[in-house]
């Protein structure tokens, strides 16, 4: 009977242990473009699925995309969504709502580091409904990394202490009960219900360092789960398109053999694996304004008018493919 | 699998919990099982070190013991010889490169898991047989778990058969204040890790790693690296001995506050303990008492001073201990360097012992005064961090030039403490939580010198208390603490 009453007591230790860590969740996670674009990949219909990283989901405009193709589209790109969390967002939606076509965003910058454990690493793993994919997504994300990412994952935003009143009003408002885009409305950007990311206007960045694409950079974990993408896809019945979007002029002047030699594996995978790579940065196309005043930043986010004139440039590549 | 990770938490559980609900003949077997699944979760290509390492031992231990004593040195040397053979052959290599303009190409060689700590454990066991100490286990089985027992194979504490052996392989009945105390111990640990360790380690790297563009850093930079390694490594241990409190299994103590001592030889008897009487036993102790050490020292009290004469191969087998020391933290010179520091101020205390005493007699300084023994511990503190410069630096070249800027090019600058800083990287919130761990730190071992029980004074108030304070410990892990910097996270892992 006292080792009874003992253990309860350490389970209840464990459970006021779990409040507090809830409510520091609620108070201290602000509302991300993640829980928006996951809950709209579980809820929502659509033809054409785009995931990948932030290029992805500031340079392609799914209602562009969508106009041309006719096909409706979500934009659930996002910045640090690394091979992994795609092929695990891929498979979350399949399970009410399997897209016919994936586009997915190839940015070789994402294949040369592992991935830091920062507040986006566990973000999407966190929006995900309960399901058996999550529990795969556990174990191969969370599994190895350190307990508190997965037990206490506002340890991440604990230098933000200051946000909570402003997380508390958000989250009492009805656009974060309803996984809305207006809380994201600002003057620098805005955010459609298709889940594209509008840079309307932004700061500069001076410089940028390309990381040089060699073999020994490239993490094999990334081409294991991009593998496992293109497997998927194959074996649902979902065609699949690999794009690289353009980097400014001078970026790819300044790093032209790294994105040459990372078009190169990309394309020696397509052939190998059957798949359609669009690479918008070796083939760069004429008339598309890719100088740097196209662009918020150094890196290769476009701003909301680039966006739309490359997107429609895309369409119509996506559309001549479907013909 | 790294002590902080989801993985491991559950792991242990998982081992824990079975541990108690299976039938008790069998839990020594649940725990060779774990064990090895432990290992394995490294990589399987480094099961083969651990089981020839067993294998070895375990014949040469009861060949030993039917009288083959010649046994005992080749096991020796096969244990020695595989350690070597993977951790330094590519120190000899560069170092015969360098000697001799050769262009020997190096080997890709990966350090098995745990290597060096098994190997002194598996080398400890042989020589107590051969001395008769303990007796030879005849179960391959259990022998395997006396080596491979999964809390201590990643950093220690090394084991002796005579204490741990009969705990691995009696049977326990589930206690629950061992349970709480276990828990307190693993909850201590990550506080040191998360809190202290890991928040320095941003100061340490940046400094240490630049130490040639932002010279005169270096007293800061070693004063973390004291808070950090002594953090990590006795986070680390804390958290071993937290487990196998759990399971009923009580490891020897590797560290009683080393920042207390008074001199360097009483550091090493409070700092990384189970190494220290580990040399004490098989190296000093048969270095000292040996036949040729016997003539030397006769051969000194004739030549020299009588003092000196008694003095010199005591001296000499503690210099030849730390030597090892020094090559067991690491294939490069500056490991062997921070050896003999150690080994070299320990012999000069023995050979100025009398001096010293008269000194103290003439100043009418009293051994039991405060004051003298806040001077004692303050001037092992700085012995210490003297050495830690070797220890840290990549090379000794670095190490002195870090010495030397500390001195002529001392600055510390006040962005570190500043509010808004981002000084090296990182923000002065994370320079106050070291200094907040450190505090809170130091207080424990103020009570624990007083020979204090602090966990058990803690789980001996009442519920509330031990909840609210549990509760803040664990608060203190998230809030304070900062990510690890490597997978694995911990410094001696890496020996």
């Amino acid at each position: 009977m006292r080792i009874f009453k003992r253990i309860l007591t350490a389970a209840l230790f464990v459970g006021i242990l779990a409040a507090v860590s809830l409510t520091l969740d609620y108070l201290m996670i602000p509302y991300t473009f993640t829980r928006m674009k996951v809950h709209a990949v579980e809820n929502n219909t659509y033809d054409d699925l785009i995931l990948g990283s932030s290029h992805g989901a500031t340079n392609i405009d799914p209602d562009v995309l969508g106009g041309i193709t006719g096909r409706t589209t979500y934009n659930a790109a996002q910045g640090e969504e690394f091979p992994v969390d795609s092929y695990y967002l891929l498979k979350d939606a399949c399970i009410a709502n399997k897209p016919g076509r994936l586009i997915y965003e190839f940015d070789s910058t994402y294949w040369l580091s592992a991935q830091e454990t920062d507040s986006s690493y566990a973000l999407t793993y966190y929006s995900m409904r309960r399901s058996f994919t999550k529990m795969q997504y556990f174990y191969a994300k969370m599994w190895n990394a350190d307990f508190r990412t997965w037990s206490a994952p506002w340890y991440f935003f604990r230098d933000r202490i200051y946000d909570i009143g402003t997380n508390l009003y958000v989250k009492g408002t009805d656009d974060y009960k309803d996984y809305g885009t207006g809380t994201f409305e600002s003057d620098r950007q805005s955010v459609t219900d298709k889940g594209f990311i509008a840079i309307k206007n932004a700061r500069w960045d001076d410089a940028v360092t390309v990381r040089p694409w060699t073999d020994d950079m490239i993490q094999k974990s990334d081409v294991a789960y991009f593998l496992r993408i293109v497997s998927y896809c194959k074996e649902n019945d979902i065609s699949l398109v690999v794009v690289t979007t353009p980097v400014p002029d001078d970026t790819y002047e300044a790093g032209k053999d790294n994105f040459d030699q990372a078009g190169f594996y990309m394309s020696a995978l397509a052939d190998q694996y059957g798949f359609t790579y669009a690479n918008y940065n070796n083939d760069r196309l004429e008339g598309l304004d890719t100088t740097n005043a196209a662009y918020a930043d150094y890196d290769g986010h476009m701003y909301e008018e680039s966006a739309e004139a490359f997107s429609r440039v895309f369409g119509e590549r996506l559309k001549t493919l479907e013909g | 699998m790294s002590f902080v990770s989801v993985h491991f938490l559950i792991f242990t559980a998982i081992c824990v919990a079975g541990y108690f609900i299976i039938p008790k003949k069998w839990q020594w077997i649940w725990l060779l099982l774990f064990s090895y699944l432990y290992y394995m979760a490294a990589g399987v290509r480094f099961l083969f070190f651990i089981l020839f390492s067993t294998v070895v031992t375990y014949i040469g231990g009861l060949w030993a013991e039917k009288g083959y004593r010649s046994v005992v040195p080749l096991a020796l040397v096969l244990d020695f010889g595989m350690l070597a053979a993977v951790k330094y052959t590519n120190f000899m290599v560069g170092n015969i490169n360098g000697l001799f303009g050769t262009n020997l190409r190096e080997f890709s060689l990966i350090l098995p898991l745990g290597i060096s700590f098994y190997t002194f454990q598996s080398a400890g066991y042989l020589l107590d047989v051969l001395w008769k100490r303990c007796k030879a286990e005849r179960n391959p089985f259990r022998f395997a778990l006396f080596i491979s027992f999964f809390p201590q194979i990643l950093q220690g504490p090394i084991g002796r058969m005579s204490r741990l052996a009969p705990q691995l392989y009696a049977e326990h009945t589930f206690d629950i204040r061992r349970l709480e105390r276990g828990m307190l111990r693993i909850a201590w640990g990550y506080f040191k890790k998360m809190v202290i360790a890991d928040n320095a380690a941003l100061y340490v790297n940046v400094i240490f790693d630049n130490f040639d563009t932002m010279p005169g850093y270096g007293i800061l930079g070693v004063l973390m690296y004291s808070a950090q390694l002594y953090a990590d490594f006795s986070g680390g241990i804390d958290i071993v001995i937290g487990i196998s409190d759990m399971l009923g299994i009580g490891l020897d103590e590797n560290f009683r506050q080393p920042f207390f001592a008074v001199s360097i030889t009483d550091f090493w008897h409070r700092w990384h303990i189970t190494l220290g009487t580990w040399m004490k036993d098989y190296v000093f102790y048969p270095i000292s008492l040996s036949g040729w050490m016997g003539r030397f020292g006769k051969f000194c009290r004739r030549k020299m001073n009588k003092d000196v004469g008694r003095a010199l191969p005591i001296c000499l087998a503690n210099i030849l201990v730390f030597l090892v020391v020094g090559i067991w933290h690491g294939p490069a010179w500056h490991y062997i360097v921070y050896g003999l520091y150690n080994g070299a101020i320990i012999a000069a205390s023995g050979l100025l012992a009398k001096p010293y005493r008269k000194a103290k007699k003439a100043l009418h300084i009293s051994d039991g005064s405060r004051g003298f023994r806040v001077f004692q511990i303050l001037r092992t503190f700085m012995l210490v961090n003297i050495s830690w410069y070797f220890d840290r630096s990549g090379s000794i070249r670095q190490a002195l030039v870090m010495m030397r800027d500390s001195i002529l090019k001392f600055r510390f600058s006040s962005s570190v403490v500043s509010s808004d800083s981002t000084w090296a990287g990182s923000s002065a919130a994370v320079f106050l939580c070291v200094i907040f761990g450190m505090a809170v730190v130091f207080f424990v071992s103020v009570q624990k010198e007083r020979k204090k029980d602090v966990a058990g004074a803690i789980l001996s108030k009442p519920l509330p208390v031990r909840f609210v304070l549990l509760l803040a410990l664990v608060l203190c892990l998230v809030l304070l603490g900062n990510r690890p910097l490597s997978v694995g996270g911990f410094i001696y892992a890496n020996f």
